[in-house]
């Protein structure tokens, strides 16, 4: 399976007559964008602004963030079982237009949570500060029940993404990466000196605004199963996690995938990269024994040496991550962990809510707990009313001129657990 | 012969649809519960901190046990015991919802429902069955 991923590298994205193209400028017919995003009759009205990289801008709450990709040659269609059929993806070539980014914000449950800062101390913790945004507002009609509302921002998200994508299609990209992962048998073959690695890739799976969705499936009703790695860079994975926004992976991180993208950087030279195993976070026990098992049982089944397993949010994830390592450890096989950690403000608490002695070697995204002072913004995109409700805020957040002060959590994408971010440890 | 299981909750929206051992109080009130429901041999069966929203950002919660009598699960007690010690480090907000409150309050009870209810089928009725204890 091979992917050439063509970046078309955006600068600026601005309304226009046409939306397409021009130079480094991606330019949004505005009627048509709204009339694409809004096609639903559950939808009431759409809205859509723009928000650039150095504006004293606010995006809160966010729901998803997408990036606008389309296939050029290759099976399928981008967003398979929403957006097209149900074709295998990951060949061919898709285009991206790289730099920019649709992000939704919906009022969906009262409490409320996801901030994107354009400018200023939180936007240094947010990747999508740094890119071009087209934020789609969605109000649903009256009536509407909560997974339902969930739902019809999560396919606006995509339709949105499917149209402005379109843009890139002839459009002679600025760069091409090329991946590529052979069948099980050829791939290890190929590098057949390099430890085997594959990738374990644990998707927040829990129900209401936990979920997540694999080719159109609710991935909790999934049994662990085998990725080429490409399929996930045409939104094989797309979120419906709106929840705990420092450390989901939206829909964009999962299109572009760090850990993924990091693997095949050393495909062939310093391992041999076979793969990605997915597997869900569900809330009994015994689908995690379930889980865990068919996990360990696929990893030890593709002969590999050693694996990266990343966990998606907290708490309850922390007993499959710890379920997952124990289980492919003891079959021999190494194991690195990546997570993120709820220490308290002090940092001083126990990091996860479970924890084993074979997990000794993990990787953090950062403390979710740490305090940050976000300043006053002269703008707001969504719903300001709810800045004063958010999730990792507490008594006393809200200071008389407006600024707040918030735990990380709030953040969109503040600790990534697969590294899509911006903190980092440095020694001195 | 299925197991027998039941909720323990604190939800009044859970209790309008299963068989709930009720707690009447906040998420520590329901954590204390399941520990003495632990240490009377009862078994864990949906994570105690199901849901990424956080301790104290919602107190509703609800958990499925397995009813048993005799020795305790250590697993179980594991897990409610870090469980308990997890929610102590989450600051408890103190929050003013205003005329939301009600909204709030019920999108939180929703979002607890959701998370038991997808517990609930998760484990099916070929092994299980609830019962009241």
């Amino acid at each position: 399976m091979q992917l050439k991923i063509g970046n078309i590298f955006i600068d600026d994205v601005q309304f226009g007559n046409a939306t397409e193209v021009k130079g480094d400028i991606l330019y949004v017919n505005k009627d048509e964008f709204l009339a694409e995003a809004g096609a639903d009759e559950r939808i009431a009205s759409v809205d859509v602004y723009l928000a650039k990289p150095g504006e004293e801008t606010r995006i809160i709450p966010v729901k998803d963030v997408i990036e606008p990709r389309v296939k050029v040659e290759g099976q399928g269609g981008i967003f398979p079982g929403f957006m097209s059929d149900v074709e295998q993806v990951g060949n061919g070539i898709t285009n991206v237009l790289k730099g920019a980014a649709i992000v939704t914000t919906g009022r969906i449950v009262g409490f409320q949570e996801g901030i994107i800062d354009m400018s200023g101390p939180g936007a240094e913790f947010t990747p999508f500060s740094k890119t071009n945004n087209i934020v789609l507002k969605v109000e649903p009609i009256e009536g509407i029940g909560q997974h339902e509302h969930e739902e019809i921002v999560r396919l606006a998200g995509f339709r949105a993404a499917i149209y402005v994508g379109k843009a890139g299609k002839d459009i002679e990209p600025n760069e091409v990466k090329v991946f590529e992962t052979k069948p099980l048998a050829e791939q290890i073959n190929e590098y057949k000196d390099l430890p085997k690695v594959a990738y374990v890739y644990m998707l927040q799976t829990q129900g209401l605004l936990h979920d997540t969705y694999v080719y159109g499936v609710d991935a909790k009703k999934i049994i662990p199963t085998f990725l080429y790695p490409t399929e996930v860079f045409d939104g094989a994975i797309v979120s419906g996690n709106c929840v705990s926004a420092c450390d989901k992976n939206p829909t964009y991180v999962h299109m572009n995938h760090p850990v993924i993208e990091e693997l095949y950087a050393g495909h062939g030279k310093d391992y041999n990269f076979l793969g990605c195993i997915i597997t869900n976070e569900n809330v009994t026990l015994m689908d995690k024994e379930r889980s865990s098992n068919m996990t360990a049982k696929l990893v030890e089944f593709l002969g590999v040496d050693a694996v990266i397993i990343s966990e998606e949010g907290f708490g309850n994830p922390d007993a499959d991550l710890v379920m997952n390592c124990n289980k492919i450890t003891k079959k021999g096989i190494k194991t690195v962990l990546i997570t993120d950690e709820y220490a308290g403000q002090d940092g001083g608490s126990q990091s996860l809510a479970d924890s084993t002695p074979l997990g000794d070697a993990v990787v953090t995204g950062g403390n979710a707990n740490e305090i940050i002072k976000l300043p006053v913004m002269k703008n707001v995109i969504g719903y300001p009313e709810v800045a004063e409700v958010i999730a990792g805020g507490f008594q006393g957040s809200l200071n008389e001129d407006g600024s707040i002060i918030v735990e990380l959590q709030a953040i969109t994408g503040a600790t990534s657990e697969v590294g899509y971010g911006y903190l980092s440890a440095k020694t001195y | 012969m299925r197991k027998e299981i039941f909720v323990v909750s604190n939800n009044r929206m859970v209790a309008e649809k299963y068989q709930v051992v009720f707690v009447d109080g906040n998420l520590d009130s329901v954590f204390e519960k399941i520990r003495d429901l632990v240490h009377q041999g009862n078994i864990i069966l949906t994570h105690p901190l199901a849901g990424s929203i956080k301790p104290h950002e919602t107190e509703y919660k609800s958990v499925v046990m397995e009813k048993k009598e005799g020795s305790v699960d250590v697993d179980s007690l594991r897990l409610i015991e870090n469980a308990i010690e997890t929610s102590k480090k989450f600051v408890k907000p103190v929050r003013n919802w205003g005329k939301e409150q009600e909204r709030i309050d019920n999108d939180l009870m929703f979002i607890d429902f959701s998370l038991v209810q997808t517990g609930v089928e998760g484990l099916g009725t070929t092994l299980y069955k609830i019962v009241s204890i």
